[in-house]
């Protein structure tokens, strides 16, 4: 307390000793030559963009039933902040995406454009506002990963702050789809995991996300110098990358969610390679590549895109391949939903078979109140007492068992209870 | 249902009884009062002349219709009646009318708590969709999900909300809120008598940036602010808002006949002073009351007092003989689950509870229907309490009565044998400093998050931070402003929200979890701080007439860990608290004295604590506690007894006597200042050395309870005199002849042997303030 005292004591003598300060002199373009491939937009602004080819294989892979509305004028981006919690004093010093546009001949590939917009000290903000917000405006439609939650609300706020718009775009937040598709299979869902394990596309020296603000204010403290590149080199990789595998899930999402049941996805582990992009951007000196690309998808989150009959058969062809319980279970209850009697037959067989107490369940359930019949009732107090006889199952199973048999008991005939 | 019959036979009863009487050292009666009323005013709306009419009104009050009036001309408007005088029409009428008349305008509602909110948010929607008006109503608060946040945002034309929401939620966001921001035409504060201290300090500030950002976005919006009768109500609103404000105080809703009861309760032991202790005296009052059928409201002073009268009520009811098991009454604090605590609320409302035993939580203004008879367990530290609490009960313009159990404590016996000095005193002042420079430190932060500071380096003037420019110097060499292009941009990496607290520096709650049985289920929560003496391994928590051990209490991962047993004790820990100065501002002359302001580091710890029984309150038996200390940076008065009366004074007295009157002065503080304050003796702390080893005199510190300091020290310093005269005067008219808890405290039989400490105390004063001081 008595620090905070002494400390305003010294700044008040210090602010009134102080003859005049003048405001900092506006630093011109001309002054400073900008980093290698930069451009200044205004003094405190500036931006870059480089294209190349998509990856040969990548597109076999995804192109075949991709129409171009799917990904023409489409801005996969991503910025990077001076904080992590958002808020009005939280702004975006690098904003920048990935976009695809149709080469000129049939038969060649696609290319790639990264453009990355980048603020080199606060008072900036307005100039780079002023020249994106023409470039949204334009846009067919964002792609992010959390852009939802994050990145998209923070543009919101600076545009609002600014006095403009945000355009209203149609917006795709791949993190949704991509836990539905890989939760299961990896260990989190995060864009550098889907890089590393779906892609194919390996980080070296990556920074991790979470220094990215105290690297900006380090470069700001240090004076911002006109060549940002060189300290800034780490934060600005990343950036391109992020923006980079973005666009290559986007595009394998898009090719997923078009045709599920492709003989491309199921039980297959396809190589992929967008690697001549990164060969690319590695030449650029932004990326380091890697191989063994694979990707593994979740079964269950294909089978979630899937129309009901494909998924049936994918589900039949599964469990008849495979065998396991959970497969069988979901079989058996697609065939339940349908009223198919072949799901008792099935959940006796996961029952005998696999000691399954969900499968007996079902069955249970099926006999007493699908079926109903003095036979169903006499076979379902068999099955209990198989149950029952198993000895390591916890006691609420047991009791569960015990509860449905006293009650089935009552329904036997009543010659039964009589004799 | 209580019928006015039985309510005046239950007073009649209470009057004709001689040994109730015996105790009454005043019964007062205020009379009843008429109403005085007012027509509709002429512009209102048609739609809300349907709406009110629809509710019975034919007319207003008068002071509801002045504050449609000066709302309408455009003025700030403080709206300072009694308890259920109707205030919250003050402020829903002008908004309401202004929102008919323009659909896109907004209006912002600020409550201290969240229960308040909700109470709020259902009177509107009764009030809006009883005329079927179609205003959207929406609650803002940490209890919305996420899911109604948007919308709220968006569409909401009134958002209720608190001080701390607002602060931390919805400031630091305020692009997202640009289309409610742009619109804001009113903001209503409620309940402004409890934004004081530092807390009031604190939101005197968020009130400044509310006004700073909104004219960002273009609006001016008008404020109507309410409060409960304190004793400066136009001067604490201006300096909350910072603007100049319309007052109006004269109220237009009848009263019924108020009894208003100062009851002290027997002695035990007449040469200590003792008295029957509060919490059984408000049981036995309080049982009482309920058979007879009435509806009892019971405040007490702190939560385990409040469990334990509510307890005792419990016991005396149960008795299979009679119907008394019917009664429901419940117990009612914070720290309670929210469900819990609305369950209570409608319990009350709709008359299936009959009595809750209640901390001062219930003093504002949820809506818990009429009460019959307020019971205050000791007096709750402050004139304007008192008559909160007094004026829950008869809330329907029927007679009702209040009844004050006086306590041991000094202030509690001033108080009643003082009872003109009581009945006539004025209600408090309230006092917050939005200077006070830590608190304006960190919401220039929060401001400077919000939206730039402009200007040069050594003259920045923001109209609703006048003073900012040495902040910002400060906080530019600490790194978290980067002054350039004639702004100051905020350029650290935290949220600074997130790091200041409104309500204490230590806002951070335990939660209380139950593991009885393998149970793991959050029973309640607790401020740090309180954790550290309540909660405690090995301390009895209670809850809702239920025993709990602490098992264990995890301050890092803030959980603590309790399991239900049926114990006949409850604990009680000994705090031993110890004192370091830091830095002394400013040395000058006082009354008899010198005065030193600084800043101390005020160390506690809880080492011990006492196992009380239930019941007879006797001690059975000590426990170990192992806690590291709590640490508070504050400000300090200390009264230095050097070359001066009171030194002299102190000097003259025998070498044994020295030690015992010093420490007689501090409990004397204690006592006293309250009321001069205008805080609660918790507010701050008293110390005394004989031979301070800092200044090497004797000493008396008295500090702030607020990490800090919220100006009480300051105070102090302004009104010793007259604390001085008034402790005086209280110890000489005290019938004691050695001291008693009313006074100085009792005599010690153990350490002052053969001493009298009044006699040494009244020599002291006497020297200290000259002969003539008022008194007897």
């Amino acid at each position: 307390m008595s620090d905070l005292w002494e400390k305003l004591q010294a700044a008040r003598s210090r602010v009134s000793d102080q003859s005049q300060t003048l405001l900092p002199p506006q630093r011109l373009p001309e002054d400073e030559e900008a980093p290698t491939g930069w451009s200044w937009f205004s003094p405190l602004v500036a931006w870059r963009e480089f294209t190349f080819e998509l990856e040969v294989g990548f597109w076999e892979l995804v192109g075949p039933g991709l129409e171009p509305a799917d990904w023409q004028g489409r801005l996969c981006f991503d910025t990077e902040t001076t904080g992590l919690s958002g808020g009005a004093g939280t702004v975006a010093f690098l904003v920048g995406w990935a976009s695809m546009r149709p080469s000129g001949g049939t038969g060649r590939l696609p290319k790639v454009t990264v453009t990355q917009w980048f603020l080199r000290d606060l008072p900036g903000e307005p100039d780079m506002i002023a020249a994106l917000d023409p470039v949204f405006h334009a846009a067919k439609g964002l792609v992010s990963f959390n852009g939802a939650s994050f990145d998209l609300p923070l543009l919101r706020s600076r545009w609002a702050l600014a006095g403009r718009e945000f355009p209203d775009l149609e917006h795709h937040d791949d993190l949704h789809m991509s836990r539905r598709l890989w939760k299961r299979v990896l260990p989190t869902c995060k864009l550098s995991e889907l890089e590393r394990s779906v892609l194919g596309l390996h980080r070296l020296d990556d920074v991790p996300g979470a220094l990215v603000p105290a690297l900006w204010f380090d470069y700001l403290r240090q004076g911002a110098a006109a060549n940002f590149a060189a300290p800034l080199e780490g934060v600005l990789r990343h950036h391109a990358q992020d923006v980079y595998s973005l666009l290559c899930l986007d595009l394998l999402l898009a090719a997923l969610k078009g045709r599920p049941e492709d003989s491309r996805w199921v039980g297959t582990h396809r190589l992929l390679s967008p690697r001549r992009g990164l060969a690319r951007l590695a030449a650029e000196g932004l990326l380091h590549p890697d191989l063994a690309p694979a990707i593994p998808v979740d079964f269950w989150g294909l089978l979630a895109l899937l129309p009901t009959e494909a998924g049936e058969k994918a589900l039949e062809a599964a469990w008849e391949q495979q065998g396991t319980e959970a497969l069988g279970l979901a079989w058996a209850q697609r065939l339940k939903r349908r009223r198919d009697p072949r799901c008792l037959a099935l959940w006796e067989q996961l029952w005998h078979e696999n000691r399954s107490f969900p499968a007996l369940i079902e069955g249970l359930k099926w006999l007493e109140h699908r079926d109903g019949s003095p036979e169903a009732i006499a076979s379902a107090l068999n099955w209990i007492e198989g149950g029952l006889a198993h000895p390591l199952w916890p006691a609420s199973w047991r009791e569960s068992l015990l509860k449905r048999r006293e009650r089935l008991s009552t329904r036997r005939p009543q010659t039964f209870h009589n004799g | 249902m209580s019928s006015p019959v039985a309510k005046s036979q239950l007073i009649e009863s209470l009057r004709s009884d001689p040994t109730f009487m015996a105790q009454v050292q005043t019964w007062h009666t205020f009379p009843a009062r008429e109403g005085v009323y007012s027509p509709f005013p002429k512009g209102l709306d048609p739609r809300l002349v349907a709406g009110l009419r629809q509710r019975g009104m034919t007319q207003l009050y008068s002071h509801q219709a002045r504050a449609f009036e000066a709302s309408v001309a455009g003025r700030h408007v403080l709206v300072a009646t009694p308890t259920a005088s109707g205030k919250s029409l003050c402020y829903n009428l002008p908004v309401m009318q202004t929102l008919l008349e323009n659909p896109e305008a907004r209006a912002l509602y600020l409550f201290p708590t969240k229960a308040l909110s909700q109470d709020q948010q259902s009177e509107l929607n009764e009030t809006t969709l009883g005329a079927d008006l179609g205003l959207k109503v929406s609650t803002y608060d940490g209890d919305t999900p996420t899911s109604l946040r948007a919308s709220a945002r968006e569409t909401g034309q009134i958002i209720i909300s608190n001080p701390d929401m607002f602060h931390s939620g919805i400031l630091p966001n305020h692009p997202k809120w640009i289309k409610f921001l742009k619109n804001l035409r009113y903001v209503v504060v409620d309940e402004v008598h409890t934004y004081r201290g530092v807390f009031g300090s604190h939101v005197a500030n968020v009130l400044r940036r509310l006004q700073r950002v909104a004219a960002f976005y273009g609006a001016h919006p008008q404020f109507i602010v309410c409060s409960a009768t304190i004793g400066n109500p136009l001067e604490h609103a201006q300096k909350l808002l910072g603007l100049e404000v319309e007052l109006i105080d004269q109220s237009g809703a009848p009263t019924g006949a108020r009894h208003f009861v100062l009851y002290n309760p027997p002695l035990v032991d007449r040469v200590q002073g003792i008295r029957r202790g509060t919490v059984n005296e408000a049981q036995a009052l309080a049982v009482r009351v309920l058979t007879s059928g009435q509806k009892a409201i019971v405040f007490a002073r702190s939560r385990v007092r409040v469990e334990l009268i509510a307890s005792y009520i419990h016991d005396k009811l149960d008795n299979l003989y009679t119907d008394n098991q019917r009664i429901r009454v419940e117990s009612y604090r914070g720290g309670y689950l929210p469900n819990e605590r609305r369950e209570i609320e409608k319990g009350l409302r709709d008359g299936t509870i009959q009595g809750v035993v209640s901390t001062n939580a219930l003093e504002l203004g949820i809506d818990i229907g009429g009460l019959d008879v307020a019971i205050l367990a000791g007096f709750p530290g402050s004139v304007s309490s008192v008559w909160q609490q007094a004026g829950r009960a008869g809330r329907r313009q029927t007679e009702s009565l209040a009844i004050l159990i006086a306590s041991s404590a000094p202030l509690d016996q001033y108080m009643v044998t003082n009872d003109r000095y009581f009945l006539e005193r004025p209600p408090e002042a309230a006092f917050i400093n939005p200077e006070n420079p830590y608190v304006l430190m960190e919401h220039v932060k929060c401001a400077a998050f919000e939206l730039p500071f402009q200007g040069s380096a050594n003259a920045t003037v923001d109209r609703w931070f006048p003073e900012v420019t040495p902040y910002l110097a400060v906080m530019e060499e600490e790194g978290t402003l980067r002054h350039t292009g004639g702004r100051w941009y905020w350029s650290g990496l935290a949220y600074p929200a997130e790091n200041v607290s409104l309500r204490s520096a230590t806002a951070e709650n335990i939660v209380i979890i139950d593991t009885t049985g393998g149970k793991n289920q959050v029973l309640g929560e607790m401020d740090r701080p309180s954790a550290k003496e309540m909660i405690f391994p090995n301390a009895v928590y209670l809850h809702r007439d239920r025993q709990f051990l602490v098992l264990e209490l995890d301050l890092q991962e803030r959980r603590c860990y309790v399991e239900e047993r049926e114990i006949n004790y409850y604990t009680d820990a000994v705090v031993k608290t110890d004192l370091k100065v830091l830095h002394e501002d400013r040395r000058f002359p006082g009354p008899g004295c010198t005065l030193v302001l600084g800043d101390v580091l005020v160390r506690s710890q809880v080492s011990r604590f006492k196992k009380l029984k239930f019941h007879t309150h006797e001690n059975i038996g000590y426990g170990e506690v192992a806690l590291p200390e709590e640490q508070m940076h504050t400000r300090s008065l200390t009264l230095l007894l050097e070359g001066g009366p009171a030194a002299d004074a102190l000097e003259a007295l025998t070498e044994e006597l020295k030690g015992p009157a010093m420490a007689r002065m501090g409990h004397l503080l204690k006592a006293v200042a309250p009321a001069f304050l205008l805080c609660q003796s918790q507010d701050f702390g008293v110390s005394e050395r004989l031979r301070d080893p800092h200044f090497d005199k004797p000493a008396i510190f008295v500090y702030d309870q607020s990490p800090g300091g919220s100006g009480l020290a300051e105070s102090l310093a302004d009104q010793l005199g007259k604390v001085l005269a008034a402790g005086a005067s209280l110890v000489r008219a005290c019938p004691c002849s050695e001291g008693c808890p009313s006074c100085i405290g009792p005599r010690d039989p153990e350490h002052e042997v053969g001493l009298n400490p009044k006699e040494g105390v009244l020599a002291l004063l006497d020297g200290w303030l000259g002969s003539g001081t008022p008194g007897t």
